[in-house]
C-alpha cells in the first residue's frame, strides 16, 4: 500500500529491463513449476465461481447455463436454522482458533523442553497420531465412551451417581465434547509449525538469560513467546480465512447424525450436505461454497489490516 | 508490494478466465460434431424407416459399436463381468452388430457419476435413471436424449412391452426413458419372520391393523425379540404401510392419500394419520418393542432381520418381493398393507435411457429393443451366466437360484437394483415359483390406477424449497419415526410449522396446479 516505508528501491529503475530480466531469469525458471501448479490448481477454477449464479445444466455446461442471479443462495437462508448454523460455525471456529493456539503453543513449548531425543520423537509421533485417523473411526471411539448402553464413560457415571446421561440426546454436552475431540485430534498437527519456529530460536538467548538468573517461566514469557509472535499471528490470520468452513467429519460423524443435537452440531457444511444430498444441485452447492470463500476472504483481509496496524512486520501482505 | 500482489492476482484471474474460455471454444466443435452425427444417424434411421417402418435394418458392414450400459448395485465385486459381457456379445453381435461394456455403478453415486460423466465427455450410452436419481431430475439436468423418434424407428418390442406405462415415461409429452417395471403395480407391505410367527402363534395376514401389530409386539417382547427397528431414519416410513401416491421420496411435494379416487394433493405431515403413526411408534418404543439404542446403532434393519433380532420390517409389496427377504436360517413371509396401485412412482422406479452424449443413439435403441424382445438376453443381463452365476431349480420351468454356484456370495455378477426387459419373458428367483407370471398379471389387473398416473411433478421452480424441506425432514423426522419424543403432538406441530416455513405448502400448491393442468382441468 502507499505509505509503506520499507519498500526497497528495485533494480529495474537503474538497469535496463533486458538486463534485469536476464539476471532474474534463472529464478523465474526455478519458480515456474510451482507457479504453473498454483495457476492451474488455484486460479483456473476461479472461472467456475459463476456456477453459483447459474441454473447449472450438465448438458449445456458451465458457460451456456442460464444466469439466475442470487436464487441459488436462497436456500441457505430460507430455513429458520440459518441463524443456528452460522452461529455454530463461527462460534466453534473462533473459539477453537484461540483454544488451538493456546494448546498448540503450550504443547510445542513443553515438547521443546524435552531433552531426550528418542522421547521427543515418541511424544511428537504419539500426539500427531489422532490427526491421521479417519473421522468415522474417531466417531466410534467417542461412541465407545458415550454409548447409552455400553459406553465406558456413561457406565462409569452410572456406577458413581446412579444416573444415566443420554449423551446422544442432550445437546448441552456437545460443545465440550466436540471441542475436546477437535483439540485431541488437532493438537499434534497444530503444534508442528510452532515447534519448528521454536527450534529456530538461537539457544544463546536462553544461555544469556539463565546466566542473568532468569527462571524457566521468565524465559518462556520474555524470550519464547515474543519470538513466536510472528508465527502465531500468521497462523491466526490464515485460520481466520477458514471461519466460515467447518470440519464436516467432526460435526457430521462424531455426533452420529443425531437430530436432537442439531442445535449445537449443525454447521453450514452439514446443513448444505443434508439439504442437497437428495437434490444433487450443483448450483446451490457452489453458492454455499462461494459464500464461505467470500466471508473467509473478508476475514483474512480484515485481520491482516488490523495486524498491520498493530505491528507492520507481522502482517502477511 | 501489496499493489503488486493484488495486480498479480487480478492478472491471474483474467488469464484464467481467458484460458478457460479458450478451452470451452476448443470443446465446442467436438460437441457440434456429436450433434451432427446424431442428426446423421437420425437421417440414416429415417432412410431405414422409409424402407420398413418399425424394424430398422442393421448395418453389418461397419465395425461393431461398443455400447456402455450401467448396472446399479452396492459395490459387489462382479468377478464374472467379462464372462457376462462375452455371453451378451454372442447374442448382440449377430443380431444388432454391437457389443456391450457393462459398467457396475454404486447406487449412491448414480446422480453424480451420470451427470459428471456427461459433463466431462466420458463415453456413456445407456444410462440408468430412477432409484436415487429421478427421471425428472435427469431430464432437467439434460442428460437424456428424447426417444420418441428412435422408438418409432427401431423400438417396436420396447414400445409393446412398456405400453401400459408409456405415459409415465414421458416428461412434457416427450419419452425420455424406458421403464424397468412395465408391470408396475405396487403397494406397501411388511416382510416378517414366518418361522418365528408360527412358533409364537402370531397370525400375520394382509392389511393387518396397527393394534394387531402392537399385540404381536407384546408377544415378541416376551421372547426377547424386537418387533422392528426404524433407526435414525428420515424417510416417510408410513408410506410403506399405505397405498399413497407419493411425490418426492418422502412426500416432500405432497401425496395423494386416496390416489384412485381423488386427485387432491395433500401434506401428509399435516394429516391425522401421520400423527397417529407417530403415536403408534411412541407406544412401540415406550413398550420396548423397538431397540433402545436404535438411533445410534447403525446396524441396518435388514441385517437385524437376517440375524433374527427383529421380527419384521416394512417394505414395498410386489409378487416377487419375497425373494429379497429370503434367508437360509428361517422362512420369510410377506403381507400387503394396502390395495395394489399403479402409480407413476412405481413405473419410474428404475428406468433405462440414452445419454445425451451417446455417439450412436441408434445402436443404443437397438440394444434396448432387443433386451425387451429377447427373454434370454434379459435373463443374462439380469442374472448372469447359467451354471456360473445361477442354476435352474429342478422341477421348475423358469425358477433359478444362486445357491450352490460361485455367485452365491455376491461375488460373481449382481444387478441388485437394475431390472432389464420384459418380466414375462425373464426367469424368476426362488422362492418365487412358476406361479409368478400369473400372479404378476392378476396383481396388475387387480390394481387400481392413481388419478395422477403419467404425471411427474416438475420441481425445477422449487430448488430452494426442496433443499429446505429436505433439511427439516432430516432434522425432525428421525425422532418421530423412532417414537422417541416425549410429546408426539408437540413434535408433530413443530415439524408442521418448520415444513410450512420451508415452503412445503407452496410447493404442494404448485404441484396441484401442474397436476390440474396435466389432467386438463
Amino acid at each position: 500500500m502507499a505509505g509503506k516505508k520499507n519498500e526497497k528501491p528495485e533494480g529495474g529503475n537503474k538497469k535496463s529491463f533486458g538486463a534485469a530480466f536476464l539476471h532474474w531469469l534463472p529464478f523465474y525458471l526455478m519458480g515456474a513449476p510451482g507457479l504453473i501448479y498454483i495457476f492451474i490448481n488455484n486460479y483456473m477454477p476461479l472461472a467456475g465461481l459463476q456456477i453459483a449464479f447459474k441454473n447449472f445444466n450438465f448438458a449445456k455446461g458451465m458457460w451456456d447455463s442460464p444466469w439466475i442471479g442470487f436464487k441459488n443462495f436462497e436456500f441457505l437462508f430460507k430455513s429458520k436454522d440459518a441463524f443456528v448454523m452460522v452461529r455454530n460455525t463461527l462460534a466453534y471456529n473462533i473459539a477453537w482458533i484461540f483454544i488451538g493456539m493456546f494448546v498448540g503453543v503450550s504443547a510445542a513449548i513443553l515438547l521443546n523442553e524435552v531433552q531426550n531425543a528418542v522421547a521427543k520423537k515418541f511424544y511428537q509421533t504419539a500426539i500427531l497420531l489422532p490427526y491421521l485417523m479417519s473421522m468415522v473411526v474417531i466417531a466410534y471411539l467417542v461412541y465407545a465412551y458415550l454409548s447409552p448402553s455400553s459406553g465406558l464413560f456413561t457406565k462409569g457415571i452410572e456406577r458413581l451417581t446412579g444416573n444415566t446421561i443420554q449423551f446422544y440426546q442432550e445437546p448441552r454436552w456437545w460443545p465440550f465434547i466436540l471441542t475436546f475431540v477437535h483439540e485431541w485430534r488437532g493438537i499434534g498437527f497444530g503444534m508442528i509449525l510452532y515447534l519448528s519456529s521454536l527450534l529456530g530460536i538461537d539457544p544463546g538467548y536462553y544461555e544469556a538469560a539463565s546466566l542473568d538468573g532468569a527462571t524457566k517461566w521468565q524465559q518462556i514469557r520474555l524470550i519464547t513467546i515474543p519470538l513466536l509472535k510472528p508465527t502465531i499471528l500468521m497462523l491466526l490470520i490464515l485460520n481466520l480465512g477458514q471461519v466460515f468452513r467447518s470440519d464436516f467429519g467432526l460435526f457430521y460423524q462424531v455426533p452420529m447424525m443425531q437430530a436432537p443435537l442439531f442445535p449445537v452440531t449443525q454447521t453450514i457444511d452439514t446443513y448444505v450436505y443434508r439439504a442437497l444430498m437428495q437434490l444433487n444441485n450443483v448450483g446451490m452447492s457452489a453458492a454455499a461454497s462461494f459464500i464461505q470463500s467470500v466471508v473467509g476472504f473478508i476475514f483474512i483481509v480484515t485481520a491482516n489490516k488490523i495486524v498491520s496496524k498493530l505491528d507492520e512486520n507481522s502482517a502477511l501482505f | 508490494m501489496k499493489k503488486r500482489v493484488i495486480s498479480m492476482i487480478l492478472t491471474g484471474v483474467l488469464a484464467a478466465t481467458v484460458l478457460a474460455g479458450c478451452g470451452n471454444k476448443a470443446e465446442a466443435p467436438a460437441q457440434e460434431g456429436a450433434k451432427e452425427e446424431t442428426a446423421e444417424t437420425a437421417e440414416a434411421a429415417e432412410g431405414a424407416e422409409a424402407a420398413e417402418a418399425g424394424a430398422a435394418e442393421i448395418n453389418f458392414d461397419e465395425d461393431p459399436y461398443e455400447i456402455a450400459i450401467t448396472i446399479i448395485g452396492l459395490n459387489e465385486s462382479n468377478n464374472d463381468l467379462e464372462k457376462v459381457e462375452e455371453a451378451v456379445n454372442a447374442i448382440t453381435l449377430p443380431k444388432i452388430n454391437a457389443t456391450v461394456d457393462i459398467q457396475p455403478l454404486f447406487i449412491g453415486d448414480m446422480g453424480t457419476t451420470t451427470t459428471m460423466g456427461i459433463a466431462g465427455g466420458e463415453k456413456m450410452d445407456i444410462v440408468t435413471v430412477g432409484l436415487v436419481y429421478s427421471l425428472s431430475n435427469a431430464v432437467s439436468d439434460g442428460v437424456l436424449l428424447p426417444l420418441d423418434d428412435l422408438l418409432a424407428e427401431r423400438g417396436p418390442a420396447a414400445v409393446e412391452v412398456t405400453k401400459n406405462v408409456a405415459a409415465a415415461q414421458k416428461i412434457d409429452g416427450v419419452t425420455y426413458a424406458l421403464s424397468g417395471y412395465p408391470y408396475c403395480a405396487i403397494t406397501g407391505g411388511i416382510a416378517y419372520n414366518k418361522t418365528m410367527a408360527d412358533e409364537y402363534g402370531i397370525d400375520m395376514h394382509d392389511e393387518m391393523t396397527w393394534d394387531e401389530l402392537t399385540a404381536a409386539g407384546e408377544i415378541l417382547k416376551e421372547h426377547g425379540v424386537y418387533l422392528t427397528k426404524y433407526g435414525n431414519s428420515s424417510q416417510l416410513n408410513l408410506k410403506f404401510e399405505s397405498g399413497f401416491d407419493v411425490f418426492g421420496g418422502s412426500g416432500e411435494y405432497g401425496i395423494l392419500m386416496n390416489p384412485a379416487d381423488s386427485d387432491q394433493i395433500e401434506n401428509v405431515y399435516e394429516s391425522e394419520l401421520f400423527e397417529k403413526f407417530c403415536e403408534r411408534n411412541k407406544i412401540w418404543f415406550d413398550n420396548g418393542y423397538l431397540p433402545a439404542d436404535q438411533m445410534t446403532d447403525s446396524t441396518s434393519v435388514q441385517q437385524l432381520f437376517a440375524d433374527q433380532k427383529v421380527f419384521m420390517t416394512s417394505t414395498s409389496y410386489t409378487p416377487d418381493q419375497i425373494a429379497v427377504w429370503t434367508n437360509p436360517n428361517f422362512e420369510s413371509g410377506l403381507i400387503r398393507m394396502a390395495e395394489p396401485l399403479v402409480t407413476t412412482g412405481g413405473a419410474v422406479e428404475m428406468m433405462l435411457g440414452i445419454a445425451a452424449t451417446s455417439e450412436r443413439p441408434d445402436k443404443c435403441m437397438d440394444l434396448l429393443n432387443l433386451i425387451y424382445e429377447d427373454g434370454d438376453l434379459a435373463t443374462l443381463i439380469n442374472y448372469g451366466v447359467e451354471g456360473l452365476d445361477y442354476v435352474k431349480v429342478e422341477g421348475t420351468e423358469h425358477v433359478i437360484t444362486a445357491d450352490g454356484t460361485p455367485n452365491a456370495d455376491h461375488s460373481g455378477y449382481y444387478t441388485t437394483f437394475s431390472h432389464f426387459g420384459d418380466p414375462m419373458k425373464r426367469v424368476v428367483v426362488a422362492p418365487v415359483t412358476d406361479q409368478y407370471y400369473d400372479d404378476l398379471k392378476s396383481f396388475n389387473d387387480e390394481a387400481r390406477t392413481s388419478k395422477a398416473f403419467g404425471y411427474s411433478f416438475n420441481a425445477d421452480q422449487y430448488p430452494t424449497e426442496a433443499a429446505a424441506i429436505s433439511a427439516v425432514l432430516q432434522e425432525k423426522l428421525p425422532m418421530l419415526n423412532a417414537g422417541q419424543v416425549s410429546d408426539v403432538h408437540a413434535a408433530v406441530e413443530d415439524l408442521k410449522a418448520a415444513l410450512d416455513q420451508a415452503g412445503m405448502n407452496d410447493v404442494i400448491a404448485g404441484n396441484q396446479e401442474q397436476l390440474d393442468a396435466y389432467l386438463g382441468k
